[in-house]
């Protein structure tokens, strides 16, 4: 297991979230090496989302250790997960329909620094950026200059995906990356998200569909009701224990 | 740009990459563009039916009349170029008109405040402070924008309603602040060439000086729009407000702001309006401004919806709705039908834009199945 001897790149452990009189996660445990892909999987309500959002700063955790290579850190808001160099990719609210490739690639960072509203947009640059990681990435796409409303699903999920790695981050989190898509279009941003493994990003990523997460996921952690089932070496279990393991049907025992 | 492309990427030139060649062909093309192919046979159509109307009379193409159209066009071009910000960016702001009344008296106020008030029938005043009065006419406007800023976001008022509201108050508000609820007559001449001053740039044409302060102003507002980041901003909120959000972009602080420019744009119209008709006006001259500024916004290639629209487009849009009302009144065509006409305009030109939106939308449906 040589991915364990390293220092993991986000480590949880006991995190405990409530909303009002709903437990939605107790005492989960989850951690991401760079240079993988960790699959987070559970049934409905099993708090797979809750736990994404609290990586992401959208509901910081009540209880719990949260530490980012090796260092206690605690994510109160968005903006500290962006900080430490977490992206996260939402499923349809990434990308702006009506602005192209370039555009949306460097929605709200146009002129890099921060020069204020009068900053005069720098595209050449921003062209040139965008081709090298689109390239890197070796995404696909007829032009960066078209609207992101003429390319198709697996396009423009490839697109936000780029988008979360344009700015060094170490951990990407995927929520349902491809839930709309079909089956070419799901195989161009599985084969992306492995790009992000073997270019050493931390991968986290959400997925209803284990097909999906046996063909990319090096580690999956389950989550049942709230609480932490297990982590497991995705070569070592098969995807009839993964459903039992989600469902409780099977007992849990980790790899 | 092409050249740095990878054959992975664009295998062949694609209609995106023409937009980066410079040059008056290009920038025609994509003011083309921007303004829609639909928009564009509609534009097309009605420059026809100036011209079919211009035929009729001696009058339309006598420079002097050119450069009357272009001097009556400044007050809604401007109340316009505000308004194409708002509607890009997804909203509406219906108040213009009646900020642009309560710009016109307070700086008819203002110059009453510096000047003299000379005797007669009614209240005017000679000389006084005209830089502050244009001064207090933008900052008006853009103190009212800023409460329509306000309403929408810290009391979450939807858009139109909000406006809607603020159309009515800000319309008493101009009558309460005018002396009596009288216009004030100006008879300051430096402020009152702003409305009707010419200049020679071009032997025999004497170009207005509201027509300069509106291209300057559409210049302006159109790289804002185009070259710098608070514009990229506006098309991203129009565009997909969750996504904006995301992106860091600071949503409520760039609703205050495209209203505050909104509301100064109008001020600024409503000091063209004073400086023309010599005289403070609450109402008469601003009211229904909205209506027309809508309309040629909407003309101009923007959607309902957001996200897309030019400073460009909504100026062409501007020109031709100017030269045809212009027609209409050198016809003799009664004020009542141009009404009609201005309405069903509108109507004629949000319909395409909702059609071309659901075509763009089919075709997005085609290429993802």
């Amino acid at each position: 297991m040589a991915v364990a001897q390293r220092v993991p790149l986000l480590t949880m452990e006991g995190i405990s979230k409530r909303f009002g009189a709903v437990q939605a996660l107790t005492d989960v445990r989850f951690e991401v090496n760079a240079g993988e892909v960790m699959a987070l999987v559970g049934d409905n309500g099993a708090g797979k989302s809750t736990l994404v959002k609290a990586i992401a700063g959208i509901y910081p955790v009540d209880d719990g250790t949260i530490r980012w290579q090796g260092s206690e850190v605690t994510i109160r808001n968005p903006n500290d997960s962006t900080a430490l160099g977490i992206a996260t990719v939402y499923q349809d609210l990434a990308l702006c329909d009506n602005l192209d490739v370039v555009a949306n690639l460097f929605l709200g960072r146009e002129t890099g620094a921060p020069t204020g509203p009068l900053g005069i947009i720098d595209e050449i640059g921003m062209e040139q950026r965008s081709v090298e990681v689109l390239r890197r990435l070796s995404v696909k796409i007829p032009s960066v200059r078209i609207p992101i409303a003429s390319l198709s699903g697996g396009q423009r999920q490839s697109v936000a995906v780029a988008r979360s790695v344009l700015w060094d981050n170490k951990v990407v989190l995927l929520d349902e990356p491809t839930a709309a898509l079909g089956v070419a279009q799901t195989k161009e941003v599985l084969d992306l998200v492995k790009r992000l493994r073997d270019e050493g990003h931390g991968v986290v990523l959400i997925s209803h569909n284990l097909a999906d997460v046996f063909e990319v996921a090096d580690r999956i952690t389950v989550l049942r009701l709230g609480r932490y089932v297990g982590t497991y070496h995705a070569a070592s279990v098969g995807p009839e224990q993964l459903v039992g393991l989600m469902t409780g049907a099977v007992k849990a025992a980790e790899s | 740009m092409t050249e740095q492309r990878t054959d992975g990427l664009a295998a062949e030139p694609t209609a995106g990459s023409r937009r980066e060649r410079r040059g008056p062909a290009a920038i025609g093309r994509q003011i083309i563009a921007s303004v829609g192919a639909e928009n564009l046979s509609l534009l097309i159509a009605l420059a026809i039916l100036v011209v079919l109307i211009a035929s009729q009379s001696d009058k339309f193409f006598l420079s002097q009349n050119l450069l009357n159209i272009g001097q009556n066009i400044s007050v809604v071009g401007l109340v316009a170029i505000g308004e194409t910000i708002v509607i890009v960016a997804g909203m509406l702001d219906i108040s213009v008109g009646s900020i642009a009344g309560v710009a016109s008296v307070v700086a008819a106020l203002v110059l009453l405040g510096s000047g003299d008030v000379v005797g007669g029938s009614g209240l005017a005043v000679s000389a006084g402070n005209a830089p502050a009065a244009v001064v207090g006419g933008i900052l008006i406007g853009l103190v009212l924008g800023l409460v329509n800023g306000f309403i929408i976001t810290a009391l979450r008022v939807n858009a139109v309603i909000a406006t809607l509201a603020t159309l009515s108050a800000f319309r008493g508000l101009a009558f309460l602040i005018a002396p009596g609820g009288k216009p004030v007559t100006v008879l300051n001449q430096g402020f009152i060439a702003l409305g009707t001053g010419r200049l020679d740039l071009i032997p025999g044409w004497p170009i207005p000086v509201s027509l300069l302060i509106l291209l300057a102003v559409a210049v302006g507002f159109g790289v804002l729009m185009r070259y710098m980041d608070f514009g990229r901003a506006v098309y991203a909120l129009g565009g997909n407000p969750a996504a904006a959000r995301l992106a860091g972009i600071h949503v409520t602080r760039l609703k205050l702001w495209i209203y505050a420019l909104s509301g100064a744009a109008a001020g600024m119209a409503g000091i063209i309006l004073t400086a023309r008709t010599n005289s403070g006006q609450p109402a008469s001259g601003s009211q229904g401004l909205e209506l027309e500024a809508i309309t040629a916004v909407f003309l101009g290639g923007a959607s309902l919806q957001g996200g897309r629209g030019t400073i460009a487009g909504t100026m062409l849009a501007v020109v031709l709705i100017g030269a045809l009302s212009n027609g209409m009144n050198l016809l003799g065509i009664a004020t009542f039908y141009q009404l009609v006409a201005k309405g069903a305009l509108l109507v004629v030109a949000v319909a395409i834009s909702q059609w071309r939106q659901a075509r763009a939308e089919r075709a997005r449906t085609r290429v993802a199945a």
